[in-house]
């Protein structure tokens, strides 16, 4: 009987301290207006103060842990909180499972919820069926669910209620061949090799690599015999794990110029290429030439020069902001004159000097994580919001988020 | 004279102190999360939430109770979520072949059957732990389903030949749950397949010397089994009309989490009941579900819930000498 009401009182205390917690329910606005904003005008200043708005904007996301996590939290709710929202995220499934992310987002949803930020196209039509008040806008993912013509989802480009959404990096597999052939060219490596993620989940790198290939051949159609590139073997497929050092051991692969890295590289690659370095399998000029942020002090020192990081392609974290004002347009009942459900490729975040990266991580928010430091500021949020400028259009909002203003070059000026 | 025997209130609550803490715990959930959620603003017993409660604990409830069978012989299948996530793919393939569900259920049993037969014999046949067969079942289907959909070339499949959307009715749900539990609760409690497996799970060693086949009683449970696999299998594939890559992957952990809280012995035996499987299922899902609408924040529900779970497993699975089971 003891153990019984150990068992109660233990679960009350928990409970009890579980409801102390932070309340995601629908309460009075908050007023941006009141606060100072760190990094620029404020949306919605005395002048020109927001419609009261509430309730919760709900992101689906990928990640559970990472820098690129933890800015895209800090923005969002920076931003959700300056709109008079409360930003709440939800874990997707790891494998983009339909049914898993279905479930984590019925499991958490409560009656405040007014839009949802959805980073995987898994369940994306159960979740818009199942929820059909609310609206949904994409951020990076391509959403090949809706926009393959023979997607499950594909009807849901019919749907108003789907705001379109943000590709991390390129929803074509074309454009991001073209950025590695340019990058391979200009850098004048003649021995490279190709290293992917499967086709069955991601079919854009199946035809980057061909088309990485085909660009390589054409280079090479007109090119001097000594400048001439060779794409050595086979593109190496990785099933989610990283790369085995016996691949360096391969025919070709162990005195690489450069590896074209079409995955997150940083994370799947370079470990097993700086321990194939160390054990004498791996030349020691290969360079990588990937994509993927991570924030390791090692890694970070072997970007650019003479480190082996020669190129990093990431997308950067203010994109988010796409999703939440095209969100807040639609849950104002103010949506743009022009709006269509589009999909919108990142702008290419390239980082290739230790240059680069000192900015990055003194003056960006991808770096620093502080959402003052975030290249969008709140006044060119507020250009593009319906309900500050009437007269804004998608097309406004679509150039703000393929501008210069938010390159990596941008942090050097 | 005939004496009458009075009844000892102490004595019986002595007796089944673990049965009420599991029971305790899913009424202590009952009442927290009809409590406080009002306070913001929600409501556990809204059409909605009583739905997705519903959904929830569907696959996980009749995974459990077709488990039991398998955890009261001491023993653990943990190729169940490769099983589950191979099912929905052959139903969802042969539904859009086909243009009915039928094959691709039927196909799955059949498979199930055999993967049943396999795990249930080998480990008496060839002298290991039957847990072992069900890893290398586990592998099996898990490179299956690598295969198939490298070769489909996607990562998830969805129904469109045949209709899917009836296994979304919270109704038809709660009916399969009722009569799935019914029917293994019959077949548990009041034939010899039940009384065999705990009896197998108790004391192997005496069940053999009793006479009780020391095959057929191992084969048999998986094959009870092996049918609510099927069932889970043509839910989780209802629910969405869809199967991917990954889906059932950590439902073995599920299981095995459902039936800790609800009070089951991992080491099997004579306390080994069915309302166990069904009182931890519910429990497991109703954490799911409750703790948002009490405001905890999605990346805080993992601790609360493991918390919880560390509570319950002290106080429901002691043996009487204090000890945890194996």
């Amino acid at each position: 009987m003891k153990k019984l009401i150990a068992l109660l009182m233990a679960l009350v205390m928990v409970f009890a301290l579980c409801a102390c917690g932070p309340t995601t329910g629908p309460g009075p606005a908050s007023n941006p207006g009141s606060e100072t904003t760190p990094g620029g005008e404020q949306p919605g200043g005395e002048e020109n103060p927001p419609a009261p708005v509430g309730g919760t904007i709900m992101w689906l996301s990928n990640l559970t842990s990472g820098p690129q996590y933890e800015a895209a939290m800090n923005y969002g709710q920076y931003i959700c909180e300056k709109l008079g929202y409360t930003f709440q995220v939800v874990y997707a499934d790891g494998a983009n499972d339909p049914t898993g992310n279905l479930n984590a987002v019925k499991n958490a949803m409560t009656k405040d919820v007014v839009g949802i930020i959805a980073t995987q196209d898994g369940g994306i039509q159960n979740i818009m069926e199942e929820y059909p008040d609310l609206y949904v806008a994409g951020f990076n993912t391509d959403m090949a669910a809706i926009y393959n013509e023979d997607g499950p989802a594909h009807s849901l480009l019919e749907n108003d209620h789907w705001l379109g959404t943000i590709v991390d990096g390129h929803a074509s597999g074309v454009d991001e061949a073209h950025e590695y052939s340019k990058v391979v060219i200009e850098g004048g490596y003649k021995k490279v090799a190709t290293i992917s993620f499967p086709s069955f989940a991601y079919p854009q790198h199946e035809v980057a690599v061909k088309v990485f290939r085909e660009d390589i051949d054409a280079y090479n159609a007109t090119a001097a015999d000594a400048d001439k590139i060779e794409v050595v073997g086979e593109n190496k497929v990785l099933m989610f794990a990283p790369l085995e050092e016996s691949w360096f051991m391969e025919a070709g692969n162990s005195d690489l110029d450069a590896i074209v890295g079409i995955c997150a590289g940083t994370m799947f690659i370079y470990p097993t290429m700086k321990q194939a370095m160390a054990n004498g399998n791996c030349s020691a000029d290969t360079k990588l030439l990937t994509g993927g942020w991570e924030t390791g002090a090692d890694l970070l020192a072997d970007i650019g020069g003479d480190g082996v990081i020669q190129r990093i392609r990431i997308s950067p974290i203010e994109n988010i902001a796409w999703a939440i004002v095209q969100l807040d347009n639609a849950i104002q009942g103010k949506p743009y004159p022009d709006f269509e459900p589009s999909r919108l490729d990142s702008v290419s975040y390239e980082i290739d000097s230790a240059e680069d990266v000192a900015n990055i991580m003194d003056h960006s928010l991808n770096g620093t994580l502080d959402p003052k430091y975030s290249q969008i500021s709140d006044a060119d949020l507020e250009s593009v919001l319906t309900r500050y400028n009437p007269d804004a259009t998608l097309a406004q909002l679509n150039a703000l988020f393929q501008s210069e203003q938010l390159t990596v070059d941008a942090l050097a000026k | 004279m005939t004496e009458t025997k009075k009844f000892d209130f102490k004595a019986w609550v002595k007796a089944h102190a673990m049965d009420l803490a599991a029971y305790g715990g899913l009424v202590v959930c009952i009442i927290i999360f009809t409590i406080f959620p009002p306070f913001f603003g929600e409501n556990l017993w809204s059409a909605a939430k009583l739905s997705t409660l519903m959904s929830s604990v569907i696959v996980t409830a009749l995974l459990s109770v077709g488990a039991v069978f398998i955890y009261s012989m001491g023993c653990m299948d943990i190729s169940v979520g490769g099983q589950v996530g191979l099912y929905a793919t052959i139903i969802v393939v042969m539904g859009n072949k086909t243009g009915s569900l039928i094959p691709g259920i039927l196909l799955s049993l059949v498979i199930a059957l055999v993967i049943g037969v396999v795990n249930g014999a080998t480990g008496q046949l060839l002298h290991i732990y039957p847990i072992i067969s069900s890893v290398v079942f586990m592998m099996i289907l898990n490179g299956l389903r690598s295969i198939i959909y490298n070769g489909l070339g996607t990562r998830s499949v969805t129904l469109s030949g045949a209709e899917y959307r009836m296994f979304r009715s919270p109704v038809l749900m709660l009916v399969v749950l009722v009569v799935e539990f019914l029917i293994v609760s019959f077949l548990f409690n009041y034939t010899k397949l039940g009384k065999n497996a705990k009896a197998i799970g108790a004391n192997p060693t005496a069940a053999e010397q009793s006479g009780i086949h020391p095959i057929l009683y191992r084969v048999l449970p998986y094959l009870v089994f092996a049918c609510c696999v099927v069932a889970a299998s043509v839910f989780q594939m209802g629910y969405t009309g869809s199967a991917s890559d990954s889906t059932g992957t950590g439902f073995e952990m599920n299981v095995m989490v459902a039936l800790i809280l609800g009070g089951m012995p991992l080491s099997g035996g004579m306390r080994s009941k069915v309302s166990k499987a069904v009182v931890g299922a519910f429990t497991f899902s109703l954490l799911e579900v409750g703790l948002p609408l009490i405001g905890v924040p999605s990346n805080m529900t993992f601790f609360v819930k493991a918390v919880i779970f560390i509570i319950v497993v002290l106080i429901t699975c002691r043996k009487q000498s204090g000890t945890l089971p194996r």
